[in-house]
């Protein structure tokens, strides 16, 4: 008996001691969330905002590191030279005024009084060592503004890029081009020092982040006594947080979650058409999609209105050229559409005048003994590409074109293996407002993302023209161009563009939303308990 | 005692090394090559030069036999590999995200015995009673629903209707949700085993020749009844721990709780198979300590099960 | 309980599968509405007499989709039981009836097996082979054959040392003469009923792969894989993973009772 009671009094020592021991583990993991929060209650004017990885998820606070500087500019961090305004015209920011001494030489002025948030003063020599470090840390650097050399002389710093360079200040928007204090290394939690409204009190990579006002802040003061920022990568979690008011705002929401914030005396639902676009890449090189006329088919099969109304609630644009309205070179404006409405039947007049028909009874189309039976792949995480796979699927069922979805969560791989027939992709057309950013990423031959392998002289010529040329509006006219063969060859399909989608509760104001989806936190937002 | 103690850590022994080959064949069989994949995650070009030599570096060339020896040399110096995400170890990925599970699955053992044990025991002893029938329906929906359904409905309810939980929950508050949809899921099975236990143990013998030398119902159910129940309840607690280790999966997915579970999860949507990897001999290697001190703890509780043990 | 009410109870439980069964293997050649075509006018309608169970997120009706989900979630679960319990009986039946070596070399198979928490060894099957129904089938039956084979083993070894055993492979009788006339007819019960109490247990691991997006390929109307897919609209059309829900849980419970009528049948005789 006395040994039974023993042996139950140790085990439960042993299940206690368990219990506190993981306790404290676990315990200290969610340490920094527990006292942030006792801290920031005893705070006045907290904004709490939440999103998920894709929108604030940085693996360090290094403007430098990999695509941190893109999140720290969204968190209000970090700052450039020039900042795009929503229409996506590069606007002075802390240059305070530029010169373009010749086609490869500019003349920048740094503001005066601007400081790094640890109190040192920004001059040209310190963006001029902050740009070293970054060309030295990141691979990216020299494909989003190739630079020669750089000069710094007091508050005037000289660039000369090593080829003409005409969307020079746009490129300079690239959150990638953040100022910070290069001369101290980083802080191992905090990161680099910038000069933007905020500063990090505590940061837990892909989690957590904390931020209080920049004392040296050299713009308007910011409102807010403090910023708290969650990641939260489940829909559902994130849409019952702001339902809650567990947080104030949701950044860059899910279309259709827009239905729970109608109630417009709670909730205010804000957004702009970005340069954001669902599209469909083909492989040029597997035979059934490599037919002009398949492509085509395909095209005509797609309700592009539906997919705008319906799966993203309103917040969509359906697309049948390019670019996205909200640049000035995007739109059909002066283009001459292949594929202009959603059309099954002309899919399968197109189909049988091309030759295909069902010669084998196995309910797919097949022309010299190859079916038209395509491996279509997207996304698994992005809600409304995988809505369009289905429908495609079931449309093109309908029509006699067999289709297999692959879904995965990184697809590059794939993608440069070839081993796809069509992908479903979503990318940021435009994110500096430049019709050669997409142009030179994916639609020239060899380009790094053109995984179709679509080679076109005509194209090539033109992109390459563009990259030159100065003025603006002979850019969008050879932009129109490259749109125009795009939309006869036909090997990507822009289905639609999307809204950036901002939702916050009424006593939230100041909120911009700026489509170039490089901004959120700025001094002007505010919160009003 | 020593002796069975000392087999028993050889038989242990001889499992790990069965595991871990499992695990690593598992690894080997998957689709996707290791090589390909760093390389196109690093940013450089795929063409088949780089690629033998990739494979070259990571040693995938060499026989299979080969390949696992020195995996499991890694293993044993605590180098599980790297994750091909996050570039991070996948040990210490695993070791951050571990406590977490412990810490669900041990709260969640313990409310599920706190719920299971009385409400079994009295279904035991009200056998038949209107009570009886209540938590019998119950347990029926409980068993045949799936844990994600139960969980997305708990979801529901708590966080967003009855506002008791938040759903951004700090510290240790966001263990409430998924610890009692655990303890909840798996008490309607064993409020029924723990029933049907007890009933058993009073059809015994003994228990007659209790109740003829005039025991009341109370003491033979507390003094008798139960001490005897003891060792099997713990090793049926103990396999519970499995299906706990498993399960978590789902909820620790659903509640965001980050766990060994939902870092399985992500990995398997990101093909992160040297996580995987680890994740399997990590959770196969804490099923078997468990198992093996829970057995020894039976042996210290239950002296018919030692006696048992020294007569084989 | 008296024999006819354990045979009624018995019935009707049967009755119910049968019921089950007729509407997932004929219902889908009947159904008002096609359950993949997508109709994306019709998006989120709330059940009406159009569409009893209502639309999801692209126009499909939800009650015809779950008709032709249910041959997916239960003849899988069905064939994952029908191979696991074949091969972990042919194991556990040649480590019983031989013993010797076989039986060293099977039992170690099976306790390393089992040191794997059931799930886990899923999941990581199922997740390193890649989502599709064929792994999934894969992965679970790597999972339940263990039961089968623990289970037939110790049940040869019982009758092994019977004596009409003994006396049939004295008389010269082939195994294979033995094993059918002798042993599989005093195990099969057994092993029956095993299988139907499982049953529920592997529909709810094939829903709960396909939840984790390893099972079914999409587009599909496995329960599991929609109540994951539509997790994102919970709040806008709760009947959806609702309905869904429901179906599980009907044919689950109805393996479970007809089980345990089963079982009451066979043990009270």
């Amino acid at each position: 008996m006395k040994k039974k009671l023993i042996s139950a009094l140790l085990i439960a020592a042993l299940s206690v001691t368990a219990l506190a021991g993981c306790g404290n583990k676990a315990d200290k993991s969610n340490e920094a969330k527990t006292t942030e929060t006792e801290e920031t209650s005893t705070e006045g004017k907290v904004l709490r905002a939440g999103a998920t990885s894709g929108w604030f998820g940085a693996e360090t606070l290094d403007v430098a590191n990999g695509w941190d500087g893109w999140i720290m500019s969204i968190y209000g961090i970090s700052e450039n030279l020039f900042r795009l305004d929503e229409s996506y015209v590069p606007t002075p920011y802390i240059a305070e005024s530029y010169e373009q001494v010749d086609d490869t030489t500019w003349k920048f002025e740094i503001r005066d009084g601007v400081k790094f948030s640890n109190g040192n003063d920004v001059t040209a020599d310190a963006v001029k060592k902050c740009f070293e470090r970054t060309y030295k840390t990141n691979e990216r650097a020299d494909s989003t503004l190739s630079i020669a050399s750089m000069e710094a002389d007091g508050q005037t710093l000289t660039i000369v890029t090593n080829q003409p360079d005409p969307t020079m200040l746009n490129d300079l928007c690239d959150p990638l081009l953040g100022i910070y204090d290069a001369s101290k290394e980083p802080d191992a939690e905090l990161g680099v020092s910038c000069t933007g409204p905020y500063v990090a009190t505590s940061f837990t990579s892909m989690d957590h982040v904390s931020m209080v006002p920049n004392e040296y802040y050299w713009g308007t003061a910011p409102k807010l006594d403090g910023v708290e920022l969650s990641i939260i990568d489940d829909t559902n979690t994130l849409t019952m947080a702001l339902q809650n008011g567990d947080i104030d705002l949701i950044a860059r929401m899910d279309a259709s979650e827009t239905d729970l914030f109608s109630d417009k005396t709670e909730y205010t639902i804000d957004s702009a058409t970005s340069t954001r676009s669902a599209f469909l890449l083909y492989n040029l090189e597997h035979s059934g999609v490599s037919d002009k006329n398949v492509r085509e088919a395909i095209g005509y099969c797609v309700d592009r209105e539906s997919f705008a109304n319906v799966v993203y609630n309103g917040y969509s644009e359906a697309s049948y050229g390019v670019f996205s309205t909200a640049v000035p070179f995007g739109g059909t404006d002066g283009l001459t559409l292949t594929v202009d409405k959603y059309d099954p039947e002309k899919a399968k007049e197109i189909l049988s005048d091309a030759g295909y028909a069902d010669t084998n009874g196995d309910g797919t189309l097949d022309k010299d003994g190859k079916e038209l039976s395509f491996k279509l792949m997207t996304y698994s995480y992005n809600d409304e590409t995988l809505q369009l796979a289905d429908m495609m699927e079931a449309e093109l069922e309908k029509i006699g074109i067999g289709i297999e979805i692959e879904t995965m969560d990184v697809m590059v791989e794939t993608e440069q293996a070839g081993d796809f027939d069509i992908v479903i992709d979503s990318y940021a057309m435009a994110p500096i407002g430049t019709p050669q950013y997409f142009t030179n990423l994916v639609m020239v031959s060899d380009a790094s993302d053109n995984f179709g392998k679509y080679s076109n002289p005509t194209v090539d010529a033109l992109a390459k023209e563009m990259s030159t040329t100065f003025d603006t509006d002979k850019q969008y006219e050879l932009c129109d161009q490259i749109c125009q063969e795009i939309i006869n060859d036909r090997p990507f399909d822009f289905i639609a563009s999307t809204q950036l989608i901002f939702c916050y509760r009424n006593n939230v104001s100041g909120v911009t939303v700026n489509p170039s989806e490089y901004y959120l936190i700025d001094s002007n937002i505010d919160i009003n308990e | 005692m020593l002796k069975q103690i000392s087999k028993k850590v050889i038989h242990a022994a001889f499992l790990l090394l069965g595991i871990t080959l499992v695990s690593f064949t598992l690894s080997y069989l998957s689709p996707g090559d290791p090589a390909q994949i760093q390389l196109s995650q690093s940013g450089m070009r795929v063409n088949p030069e780089t690629l033998a030599r990739m494979q070259t570096e990571l040693g995938l060339d060499r026989p299979m036999l080969v390949q696992y020896l020195s995996w499991l040399k890694g293993i044993l110096t605590g180098n599980m590999g790297f994750s091909y995400k996050s570039k991070k170890s996948v040990a210490l990925l695993l070791s951050s995200a571990l406590p977490n599970t412990l810490l669900l699955t041990i709260f969640s053992l313990l409310l599920m015995i706190i719920i299971s044990t009385p409400i079994g025991v009295i279904c035991a002893y009200k056998k038949e009673g209107i009570f009886d029938h209540i938590i019998r329906v119950l347990t029926y929906l409980f068993s045949s629903l799936p844990s994600f359904f139960i969980s997305l409905v708990m979801l529901y309810i708590f966080a967003l209707q009855l506002h008791w939980v938040p759903v951004l929950p700090s510290g240790l508050s966001g263990i409430i949700l998924p610890a009692l949809t655990m303890s909840l899921c798996l008490s309607a099975w064993y409020i029924r085993q723990i029933r049907s236990m007890i009933l058993k143990e009073m059809e015994k013998k003994y228990v007659i020749g209790l109740t003829a030398k005039g025991f009341s119902d109370h003491t033979i159910l507390f003094q008798h009844v139960l001490k005897n129940c003891m060792a099997p309840l713990i090793t049926l607690f103990s396999m519970s721990f499995g299906s706990m280790l498993g399960g978590s999966a789902i909820i620790e997915s659903i509640f965001v709780w980050n766990g060994v579970g939902k870092l399985a999860v992500d990995s398997i949507s990101a093909r992160d198979y040297p996580v995987i990897q680890g994740y399997v001999v990590w959770m196969a290697i804490l099923f078997l300590l468990i198992n093996f001190s829970v057995e020894i703890l039976c042996q210290i509780i239950d002296p018919r099960i030692r006696r048992e043990g020294l007569a084989k | 309980m008296s024999k006819s009410k354990i045979n009624k109870k018995l019935g009707f439980r049967l009755g119910f599968l049968i019921a089950l069964f007729f509407l997932f293997f004929i219902g889908p050649f009947f159904l008002p509405h096609e359950p993949f075509e997508t109709n994306i006018s019709q998006a989120f309608l709330p059940p009406s007499s159009q569409h009893i169970f209502g639309t999801d997120n692209l126009g499909r009706c939800i009650f015809c989709r779950i008709i032709a989900g249910g041959k997916i979630s239960v003849f899988t679960s069905l064939a994952v039981m029908t191979l696991s319990s074949v091969i972990g009986s042919i194991l556990g039946i040649i480590a019983g009836y031989y013993g010797g070596i076989w039986d060293k070399i099977i039992s170690d198979i099976i306790t390393v097996f089992q040191a794997f928490p059931s799930f886990v060894l899923a999941i990581a099957i199922a997740g390193i082979l890649g989502q599709s129904i064929k792994n999934a089938i894969i992965a679970l039956c790597a999972v339940y054959w263990i039961t089968y084979a623990k289970l037939s083993r110790s049940l040869v070894q019982q009758i092994r040392s019977d004596n009409y055993i003994k006396a049939a492979w004295l008389c010269g009788a082939p195994p294979t003469s033995i094993f059918f006339k002798y042993i599989l007819p005093s195990i099969i019960g057994s092993l029956f009923i095993t299988v139907v109490l499982d049953i529920g247990s592997v529909i709810l691991s094939m829903a709960g792969l396909s939840f984790l997006g390893l099972g079914a390929v999409r587009p599909t109307a496995e329960w599991g894989a929609v109540i994951s897919e539509s997790r994102n609209f919970m709040q806008q059309a709760p009947w959806i993973i609702g309905f869904n829900g429901l179906a599980l849980f009907l044919v689950v419970i109805g393996f479970n009772l007809f089980g345990e009528a089963m079982d009451e049948k066979i043990n009270c005789k």
